[in-house]
């Protein structure tokens, strides 16, 4: 195994560790980051930028794990800011939208793209990746009563999306 | 509806997201494939197509009476271009370019005093593509403008001599329309591919990778404005498979559809001889996008003197890099970007598309790659638009990319652990999934 410069130098990185963490959580970090903003391509962007700056940080880690579920969540948090600035733009334009054959038309993810990004989050997180409500907290920045909440409203709006 | 519906449907939903193919492969997940294209008719309609695609491309011009000295302006989001004054001609004019020399008359410069410009670099076609070649490139474009609807079809060449799969992309129409353009699309006795539609128009046909092409690079000193003019080989693929981020605008006096994301601005425009023309404006530049669209003015070709060696490396004799890891393949440049971590020679590229455990064939057709340096100092190589990479998977298969932008990105104040780094993005395309022989610019 080759020793890692990932923006360190060598010396202060044990690279076989992060070298298997990246192995081992790539996977993982793709599927939540895709779940996280709707879009697999997207996704694994943001989880190379995640792994990334684990990777960057590696000796100082206490928790690469939860650093690393961290930075996919609030990763995907400022795509979706960005995405909305995009969105607002696009929509303004006349020319029409560019069309391919797999946009999505799923109405569970419409409706989950309607919430508002932490509801999002945490239901995401919570009933599809089985997250405890723990680590949604820390990977939200919030008291897990805060995930509990945004769970209970977030459930509650996509029922209520759902049936209209 | 009660809580474990939704949440059986919700985790179904995200299964589906999460467990979709690649980016990239997305545009290909439902693939339109004809049966009635074997291989060794493709041979031929290769060296066909090769033939018309970049030694005597004919493209159908409608746009001959275009005045390219006119200043560049961008529209504004609010008020895009129309070509309301520019009325289509209904009489194509059939232009044939011409490779030797780069005679096509279509080029620009920038008259800023604040970039700095760098040399021209002449890419010749054609390249001795191994069988099945590269894949083929063809758009069609609305009688009214490439701002008013395109339709890009890719057929992907089968290394098999299967069937070729064919997929379209569209901008500026709705799915339906675009299904309905497709079943009119059938193949052709010259061209391998017809569209015979009457609102519709060839504008494109030739190969991803290949044609000529002239590109330019102009900095000032951190971000770059990348010029590229040549053959079509796939340019409006970028607008037809990113929703969202495309716009209309002109650009020197043509109708242009730009394209924005996390690395900058892109835009593309086709030129009255027949060629077309991309620019890159990198994102540390959005703020003077206007100012450098204004500044764009039609000039003549640059003379050819600095015109760097393009050379074949066969991929099973020439070494540079371990299996795993991707080789800048440029004499004097003593760089080796990796895709998993490397010793000392202080850098690390991330693929942000591909698995580098898992990269072979499948390869998407555009991957984005970043790149990070060791905080020793060390320069980032001076990558260009045009260059070319290859991927050496670990099963020791073969991708061979062009560089189609580069972005230096601010270098920022290190972190806890590491010093300060600089870093790079490039965009690259692919130019075909696993060639047997990949090619190289020797600076």
């Amino acid at each position: 195994m080759q020793a890692s410069t990932l923006g360190l130098p060598g010396s202060l990185m044990t690279t076989t560790d992060f070298d298997l963490f990246y192995r081992t959580h790539r996977a993982d970090a793709v599927r939540w980051a895709s779940a996280l903003v709707g879009s697999r391509a997207v996704g694994e962007e943001l989880a190379q930028d995640a792994l990334i700056a684990v990777g960057r940080k590696w000796k100082g880690l206490d928790n690469p794990g939860g650093y690393l579920r961290r930075t996919v969540v609030n990763r995907a948090a400022s795509w979706h800011r960005s995405h909305q600035r995009e969105l607002r733009r696009s929509a303004r334009s006349v020319a029409g939208t560019p069309a391919s054959y797999t946009q999505p038309t799923n109405e569970m993810l419409d409706a989950l793209g309607g919430l508002p990004y932490q509801q999002r989050a945490a239901v995401t997180l919570r009933y599809w990746a089985d997250w405890p409500d723990e680590q949604i907290a820390e990977a939200l920045d919030c008291a897990p009563a805060t995930v509990r909440t945004l769970l209970h409203r977030g459930i509650a709006a996509l029922r209520k999306d759902m049936a209209e | 509806m009660n809580d474990d519906d939704i949440i059986q449907r919700l985790r179904s939903a995200l299964d589906e997201v999460a467990d979709a193919p690649a980016s990239g492969e997305a545009i290909v997940d439902t693939p339109h494939v004809r049966e009635s294209f074997g291989a060794a008719r493709w041979i031929a309609v290769a060296a066909a197509v090769l033939l018309i695609g970049t030694a005597s491309v004919v493209l159908v011009q409608r746009r001959g009476s275009d005045d390219p000295s006119s200043s560049a302006t961008t529209s504004a989001a609010t008020n895009p271009t129309t070509t309301s004054g520019t009325s289509p001609t209904s009489t194509p004019r059939t232009t044939v370019l011409s490779d030797p020399g780069f005679s096509t008359p279509s080029w620009y410069t920038f008259d800023l005093p604040w970039l700095t410009a760098g040399t021209p670099e002449f890419d010749h076609c054609c390249k001795p593509w191994p069988a099945p070649g590269p894949d083929l490139a063809m758009a069609w474009g609305e009688l009214l403008g490439i701002d008013h609807g395109v339709m890009v079809l890719r057929a992907h060449r089968i290394l098999t001599g299967g069937p070729a799969t064919l997929t379209y992309s569209t901008f500026g129409m709705t799915k339906a329309q675009a299904v309905a353009l497709e079943k009119q699309v059938t193949e052709g006795s010259g061209l391998p591919y017809v569209l015979a539609d009457p609102s519709m128009q060839l504008i494109g046909n030739g190969m991803y990778g290949d044609g000529s092409l002239v590109s330019q690079a102009w900095t000032n000193g951190s971000n770059t404005v990348a010029l590229s003019v040549g053959d079509y080989r796939g340019q409006l693929e970028l607008f037809t498979t990113n929703a969202g981020n495309v716009t209309t605008t002109t650009v020197a006096g043509h109708p242009a559809l730009r394209f924005d994301d996390d690395m900058g601005s892109s835009f593309v425009w086709q030129n009255p001889p027949g060629t077309w023309s991309t620019l890159h404006i990198d994102i540390g530049l959005s703020k003077r996008i206007d100012e450098i669209l204004g500044a764009v003015q039609p000039a003549h070709l640059p003379d050819e003197q600095a015109q760097p060696t393009t050379t074949t490396v066969d991929a099973a004799t020439s070494t540079p890099g371990v299996a795993g890891e991707l080789s800048l393949a440029r004499t004097g440049l003593d760089v080796r970007v990796s895709t998993e971590q490397t010793t000392g020679s202080g850098w690390f590229l991330a693929t942000k598309s591909v698995d580098p455990a898992s990269a072979t064939s499948s390869a998407p057709a555009a991957l984005t790659w970043s790149q990070q340096s060791a905080p020793t100092g060390e320069a980032v190589p001076s990558f260009r638009v045009g260059d070319h990479l290859r991927w050496t998977a670990r099963d020791g298969s073969v991708t061979a990319f062009t560089v189609t932008g580069v972005v230096h990105l601010p270098a920022n104040g290190g972190d806890a652990v590491g010093g300060p780094t600089t870093a790079l993005q490039l965009r690259v395309q692919e130019i075909d999934a696993n060639p047997t022989l990949v090619f190289a610019r020797l600076g």
